[in-house]
């Protein structure tokens, strides 16, 4: 079977596809689910905002322009958009205790055998980014987890390049005075 | 370069010098942290937290299989509609013709055509009219034309009496 790249499955996807649109879920939606289980701290939460992403993907495949960016890009960005719904809808999210509380068990995808090894990790990881602001929390893991560019960034969280740089200094002072802070208070946490 | 322009840059570009714009500040920073403890500190933590988001991409992070089986039903409940598209606008049309709306299409559309057919009755001219037949029907003309001047000219041509009051009214 001959590769097809993401653009030109997407094309396919235009028209409404089945196979082509399965493709594009298998390659996306694993990292795609990450980014929003961390994002906001719930694994229902990430649940429907991936199952809400790809209904606009299927329902909307024509509002992806070939060329402008990364397919990739353009899935984060919805992605996001659903999330910024989801906070505004559900004001309790923006409380950093409740996203705390949240996380503190491992993600129902870990492996058994892996969550006893990875349980602390996951904990301080999960209570360092319950500690910062959603869209610095954002920007974060656009960059840092997910390997975005500053640019490419921007574009999801439409942002200016500048902007978005700003945004992620914040976000790395405040984990790096969150974590400054559970290290002197380990037993709070 | 001091310690609170050093964290400014480490907040700004990261942990990695490499990726600091000015190459000038990427020296000072270099010798900054042989001898700043305060400096070497951040710029650790900075270091381990980055690895943490690292770490986090490249564990084997797979959705559910429920979330899965929801997509992939999205495109399989279309396929299953044999690639009909699923737009309203095909929706509203397709019932809009369909067998039990004809009646009611019907009866809408019948005081239409009577009235029209009545319309043209009117206008009709009967066999046995005579001579004068002609006149009517410009009289008709006259009723439905645009310009009452130019027409009042080919009235009074009928009506001799409407000419007399064009004349008086000249005077």
């Amino acid at each position: 079977m001959t590769y097809l790249s993401d653009d030109q499955l997407m094309l396919k996807v235009v028209s409404q596809c089945a196979d082509s649109f399965t493709e594009l879920v298998s390659r996306h939606v694993d990292a795609l689910h990450a980014y929003a289980y961390r994002l906001s701290g719930n694994p229902s939460t990430a649940d429907d905002l991936v199952q809400e992403t790809w209904v606009k993907v299927w329902t909307h495949a024509g509002s992806y322009k070939v060329g402008r960016v990364k397919l990739n890009t353009w899935l984060h960005t919805v992605l996001h958009n659903k999330f910024i719904d989801h906070v505004r809808k559900q004001s309790k999210f923006s409380r950093s205790e409740d996203y705390a509380d949240l996380v503190l068990q491992a993600p129902a995808s870990f492996e058994p055998e892996q969550q006893s090894q990875q349980q602390d990790t996951i904990d301080e990881f999960a209570q360092l980014l319950a500690q910062v602001p959603e869209n610095q929390r954002a920007a974060l893991l656009l960059v840092h987890r997910q390997g975005f560019s500053i640019g490419e960034t921007a574009e999801i969280l439409n942002l200016s390049s500048t902007a978005t740089q700003s945004l992620l200094a914040r976000g790395r002072r405040a984990i790096r005075s969150a974590d400054t802070k559970m290290r002197r208070e380990p037993h709070e946490h | 370069m001091n310690i609170d322009q050093f964290l400014t840059n480490l907040d700004t570009f990261g942990a990695d010098l490499d990726q600091w714009s000015d190459p000038l500040e990427r020296r000072e920073a270099r010798a900054f942290l042989r001898q700043s403890l305060e400096a070497r500190r951040a710029f650790e933590a900075a270091q381990k937290l980055e690895a943490l988001f690292m770490s986090d991409a490249q564990s084997s992070h797979k959705a559910p299989k429920h979330v899965l089986d929801a997509i992939n039903k999205i495109a399989q409940a279309h396929a299953n509609n044999d690639n009909k598209p699923v737009h309203l606008a095909a929706n509203r049309t397709g019932s809009w013709m369909t067998k039990e709306h004809w009646p009611t299409a019907i009866a809408a559309a019948i005081p239409l055509i009577v009235s029209f057919a009545a319309g043209v009755g009117f206008g009709l001219q009967p066999s046995n009219w005579d001579e004068g037949a002609t006149e009517y029907a410009d009289i008709n003309s006259w009723v439905y034309a645009d310009s009452l001047n130019e027409n009042t000219i080919e009235f009074s041509a009928f009506f001799p009496a409407a000419q007399e009051g064009l004349d008086n009214d000249a005077t």
